[in-house]
């Protein structure tokens, strides 16, 4: 494949992108508020759809945002499309969704944006702290 | 008359207490500035033993809020810079039963006003099942906008208050209106008890 695995760094209102080509490990991890997501999200998004077009092995997202502001909920309900288009194609796909055991909110926001989708998904526990 | 003499600290200072309002910024809201005031917000909370779902309620309120002020106000503060972030006044406080309250004020386009009412009446016409409903139907269905509003703001805030948006409506002059908003959340858990 001639694609670069993506690395974007932590910042106080977008998550980290972690998104290794070599294991087609996925991960977007921290909270997600910035005031216009599509800018940030932009290369991601793109990336996606390279990587996508490309990739013939299982892909696994690791997904951990404690929060996120409507912008960037729009940006995810995108990214789950692309993820259905490519489950849809054949592609093997696992959703894992990390959710703070204490915030049902956290919890109910995954079930939100997955429910009707019908690739492989599992909601994930944990505890912050 | 100088600006001491104007300066009435005092009323600031009752008007601030009898409504209970634990914080409060006016100014231009900048991305900068929401990641700051937002953090000491939680930092608050935190300190005062408030349960983290609940916590985290309240600022995905507030940042909510204060996003569509940065947004949308029709006051725009002068920078240097390309962007000119939007001018208004957000914060949190605590009502009588004290619920947290998140509230905003900001100008808008007098043109604006009946389309943002419509909005708000909406959203507030509907049970918590059919906001769902239209929350996700609008997720699915919407845009970003240039700016990346996704057109849910209201209805996220009104589903995670659990209860009306109270709102205000008030025009200054031909051109301008004053938008204030108030959004309770009551804490459901307490409720159930």
């Amino acid at each position: 494949m001639n694609i670069q695995s993506l690395h974007v760094p932590l910042k106080k209102s977008t998550p980290a992108v972690d998104f290794d080509v070599d294991n087609a490990l996925l991960k977007i991890e921290g909270e997600s508020y910035p005031e216009n997501a599509y800018l940030f999200f932009q290369d991601v998004l793109k990336w996606l759809e390279e990587f996508f077009a490309q990739c013939d092995r299982k892909i696994t997202f690791e997904i951990k945002i404690p929060y996120m502001n409507t912008s960037s909920t729009k940006v995810f309900t995108d990214i789950f499309d692309m993820v259905e288009d490519f489950a849809g194609k054949g592609g093997e796909v696992l959703v894992r969704w990390f959710y703070e055991e204490d915030d049902e909110d956290s919890y109910y926001n995954g079930v939100e944006l997955l429910q009707e989708l019908e690739f492989p998904k599992e909601m994930v526990p944990y505890l912050d702290e | 008359m100088n600006m001491f003499d104007q300066l009435q600290l005092q009323d600031l200072y009752r008007l601030v207490s009898v409504n209970g309002i634990t914080f409060s910024y006016k100014g231009p809201i900048t991305q900068d500035i929401l990641e700051v005031v937002g953090d000491s917000l939680r930092d608050k909370l935190s300190s005062q033993a408030i349960e983290n779902k609940l916590i985290r309620r309240v600022f995905s309120v507030f940042i909510e809020d204060a996003q569509n002020v940065l947004k949308h106000s029709y006051e725009r503060s002068e920078t240097l810079s390309e962007i000119k972030p939007g001018v208004g006044i957000v914060g949190v406080g605590r009502n009588e039963d004290n619920e947290f309250y998140v509230f905003s004020g900001n100008f808008i386009l007098r043109k604006n006003e009946a389309g943002l009412k419509k909005q708000i009446d909406y959203v507030n016409s509907l049970d918590p099942q059919q906001l769902q409903e239209y929350y996700n139907q609008r997720r699915k269905s919407g845009t970003l906008t240039e700016e990346g509003s996704a057109g849910l703001g209201f209805i996220d805030m009104a589903r995670k208050s659990g209860n009306p948006l109270q709102y205000r409506l008030t025009p200054c002059d031909d051109e301008k209106t004053f938008f204030e908003v108030v959004i309770t959340i009551s804490d459901r858990r307490q409720e159930e008890k």
